[in-house]
């Protein structure tokens, strides 16, 4: 069930019964229209619906447990308190929110936020990855994401030899948190 | 959760973009490597990254070339060391985009550098500069600083970290008269005071009236300047003509015993603060050059300055040897919102000052007390009443003691901590690694604190409390052996930087230890380290050299080594290892404004980290090392 944490969301809700999203496991989620409107995608299956019979928006291409986490970062976006953050503020809210989460799963996240247009979730999520992948070396990254080489071995040097400075960082591959 | 089917491979590109346009440009280039898709990718972020940041290496122009495509009209913030650059690449570095512009060792440039800027990046608003022509041949004057500032009209912040006085010209205040009304931040490296007295109050005949203020720089906040000598006048004119300003840094090294119309009297110092908005205060007389102090100020001249100061917040004071208990007490009861204090020389300073540190309300974060020989371990036992504060440097103060740091211990906030030269013991830093503050600390200085052991490492770390220390100097110390960095090694600190100087018992099993340092439990790391200094450690042979190499110290990027022996092998392992500053010759190896690295742990330090390198300058040059026959010419490089 879609948690919302504020009592506040629910009495200005309450002429506005919730819509029920399902999920592609059959889920079905909770989530008030005003959590929703984030949602360019949502609002988009609204309209193609008529309004009336059917509050239920299958979501087809999402799965249950990532439609909840989703659904619970939207509701937090949605209370007030949270527009008053600060920067740094909003900054520990993400890594706590990411904390202890695989890289394929916030990739996963990513882009669930995207099909479902949410685009603040979805920056969030790519700047997840983006300090997960700092400083990793070239081989981790083919190895998490599955990427296949197609360099042949002369493009390969020359990358090497042209590049080189920007491996010399060092790798701080820890190979079990972040896989 | 469902294992990801799409990986990120076969992505939309937008999504890889999105990635790459958070990422730093040395990472955009690792992904790059990966494959076809990411490095067609890459190539497109680059075409419209924002931020361009190199911190650690100096590119070439070949090498920086693809990595700025002209074609990104999004370029607003760059930053680069010049080392290798020249005029050549004027045209890849200026862009009308930039907002920001930081270019650092720019000494193969010509004044062309300024005048092309103040033509084209007309919307610039943070500018930095530092060494422009400095190498021979390279032409500089007072036209491209005119076509500069009429040109930036935008400009709020401007840095020149190079001697300004090259620019000198009876034209020169009508030339600052043309910088942009929003300059609100000004920092110059290097320029007389006359020539500072000239420019904010042009003399308007023979009769040098000091009540005339031209409306030179109407906006100015903050203004840091290094200068030949801090004088009345300059003083004087300085707060008489800047109405608007919040933060001044003045700082001298004269090389002679100024004469009394060319120093700082208790006169000048009355006339600071005359518009009253003053937050920030810093008066420095480094004896970096000259053993030279500000004879002419007492207590008097102190409290004078206080009595106008009780909104400081931030009070900086170098080289006042006359002033007695009596000014600085006045300072700490007059300014009541005082965060920052710091001393330098205080040879009169004593426990006094401190006594009653606890009936006053305020809530220091930032003290440094160094040569302030007269305090003993009460003072520090006070001052800890402060329990704010997060940076605290007792250098050289020699009656220091254990007592000193176990009160210390007890600051649950302490994230910097300096000792150099103290009278500790491994006792005392037992307290260190068992008390409060051992959860905060960053980074802790013990340089020449000659009664440390092995133990004292042990002590430190036996608590495994000690978990967010990332710096560490353990120079100086005759005690300290291999045995003692093996334990180091062992605690599994991820430490960034190590600096064993002049250590004779350190030799190559220290790094040896070092190279094969580990993290985790599981995975080989290699060593966290991006700055090791050894420079004139006694056990060092040609084998450390070999450990030294890749790919042990993957991180590396600053190394102190002595060049003088073993030439051949330092020469071969700085060829081999180009991104890595190599020093040789005895020189600090430094992390400065420019070395975000993480960003949170240096996040406070951005006023210790000027002052000190400017004051370690020549400070660190033992009586031993001048008798070494050391080149007298390099002490002032």
């Amino acid at each position: 069930m879609a948690t919302s944490s504020s009592n506040t969301n629910k009495a200005d809700h309450s002429k506005n019964p919730p819509l029920t999203l399902r999920s592609s496991d059959g889920k079905e989620l909770k989530i008030f229209r005003i959590v929703a409107q984030q949602s360019s995608t949502i609002m988009n299956l609204l309209d193609l619906e008529e309004e009336s019979n059917t509050d239920v928006i299958p979501v087809s291409e999402v799965d249950g447990s990532t439609l909840e986490k989703l659904i619970e970062l939207m509701n937090n976006h949605t209370e007030k308190s949270f527009n008053y953050l600060g920067v740094k503020e909003r900054k520990k809210f993400y890594n706590d929110f990411f904390a202890n989460w695989k890289i394929l799963d916030v990739l996963n996240f990513g882009l669930v936020a995207n099909y479902l247009g949410v685009q603040v979730i979805f920056d969030e999520a790519c700047q997840k990855m983006a300090d997960m992948i700092k400083s990793k070396s070239v081989e981790w990254v083919r190895k998490v994401f599955e990427i296949k080489n197609d360099f042949t071995p002369e493009e390969e040097e020359d990358l090497k030899k042209e590049n080189k400075w920007a491996y010399e960082r060092g790798d701080l591959d820890d190979g079990d948190d972040a896989i | 959760m469902e294992k990801a089917d799409p990986n990120l491979h076969q992505l939309p590109t937008a999504i890889i973009a999105t990635i790459m346009t958070k990422l730093d440009v040395p990472s955009i280039l690792s992904l790059a490597s990966t494959c076809k898709a990411f490095r067609c990718c890459a190539a497109h972020t680059l075409s419209f990254l924002p931020n361009f940041h190199l911190p650690d290496m100096a590119p070439s122009a070949d090498l920086l070339k693809p990595l700025l495509p002209l074609n990104n009209p999004h370029l607003r913030s760059l930053k680069l060391d010049c080392t290798r650059l020249d005029d050549s690449s004027l045209d890849i570095l200026i862009r009308p985009s930039l907002h920001e512009l930081s270019l650092r060792n720019c000494t193969d440039f010509s004044g062309k550098l300024l005048s092309q800027l103040g033509n084209n990046c007309k919307h610039l608003r943070f500018l930095y500069l530092s060494s422009v022509a400095e190498k021979m041949g390279r032409t500089i004057d007072v036209l491209h600083l005119e076509e500069l500032l009429s040109g930036c009209t935008h400009l709020e912040t401007l840095i020149l970290m190079f001697d300004v006085s090259i620019f000198l010209h009876q034209n020169f205040a009508l030339v600052w008269a043309l910088a942009s009304w929003k300059l609100t931040s000004l920092e110059i490296g290097y320029i007389s005071s006359v020539m500072v007295a000239e420019l904010l109050s042009p003399a308007a005949g023979p009769s040098q009236s000091s009540n005339h203020c031209s409306t030179i720089l109407p906006n100015l906040q903050k203004l840091c300047l290094s200068v030949d000598y801090i004088t009345d006048i300059m003083v004087s004119t300085i707060s008489k003509c800047l109405a608007s300003l919040t933060h001044l840094d003045l700082r001298d090294s004269p090389i002679m015993e100024p004469r009394m119309a060319f120093d700082l009297t208790n006169n000048g110092l009355q006339q600071i603060n005359a518009h009253g908005k003053l937050k920030h205060l810093c008066l420095v007389r480094s004896q970096e050059i000259a053993p030279v102090y500000f004879k002419r100020v007492n207590d008097l001249g102190i409290l004078l300055m206080a009595d106008k100061c009780s909104a400081m917040e931030s009070i900086c004071l170098g080289g006042f040897c006359q002033v007695t208990d009596t000014g600085y007490k006045t300072i700490l009861h007059s300014c009541s919102r005082l965060c920052r204090l710091k001393v330098f020389y205080g040879t009169h300073l004593t426990d006094l000052v401190f006594h009653d540190i606890i009936a006053t309300s305020l809530s220091l974060t930032h003290v440094g007390l160094r040569w302030c020989n007269l305090l003993t371990n009460l003072a520090v036992a006070r001052l800890v009443s402060n329990g704010e504060l997060s940076v605290l440097d007792l250098r050289d103060c020699r009656n220091l003691g254990d007592d000193a740091l176990q009160a210390i211990s007890t600051l649950a906030k302490l994230r910097s901590l300096l000792m150099d030269g103290c009278d500790i013991s491994d006792v005392g830093l037992s307290y260190v690694g068992k008390g409060l503050m051992s959860r905060s600390l960053v980074s802790l200085s013990l340089r020449g604190c000659k009664r440390l052991t092995d133990r004292c490492i042990s002590s430190l770390f036996d608590g495994h409390t000690i978990l967010e220390l990332r710096e560490l100097d353990l120079s100086n110390l005759p005690n300290l052996s291999d045995a003692g960095v093996l334990l180091l090694a062992k605690s599994r600190i991820p430490i960034s930087a190590l600096r064993l100087r002049q250590c004779p018992l350190i030799g190559d099993t220290s790094v040896m230890a070092l190279a094969s340092m580990q993290i985790d439990e599981n995975v080989w790391h290699g060593s966290s380290l991006r700055l090791l200094d050894i420079y004139n450690c006694g056990g060092i042979t040609q084998l450390a050299f070999r450990w030294l190499k890749k790919p042990y110290f993957p991180r590396l990027k600053w190394l102190g080594v002595t060049g003088s022996v073993n030439r051949d092998v330092v020469d071969a392992l700085a060829r081999s290892r180009p991104y890595v500053h190599v020093a040789t010759r005895g020189e600090e190896l430094g992390t400065d404004q420019w070395d975000d690295l993480d960003g949170i742990y240096l996040q406070d330090y951005e006023e210790v980290d000027e002052l000190e390198q400017w004051l370690l300058g020549g400070d660190n040059m033992s009586d031993e090392e001048m008798e070494d026959g050391a080149d007298v010419a390099d002490l002032f490089e």
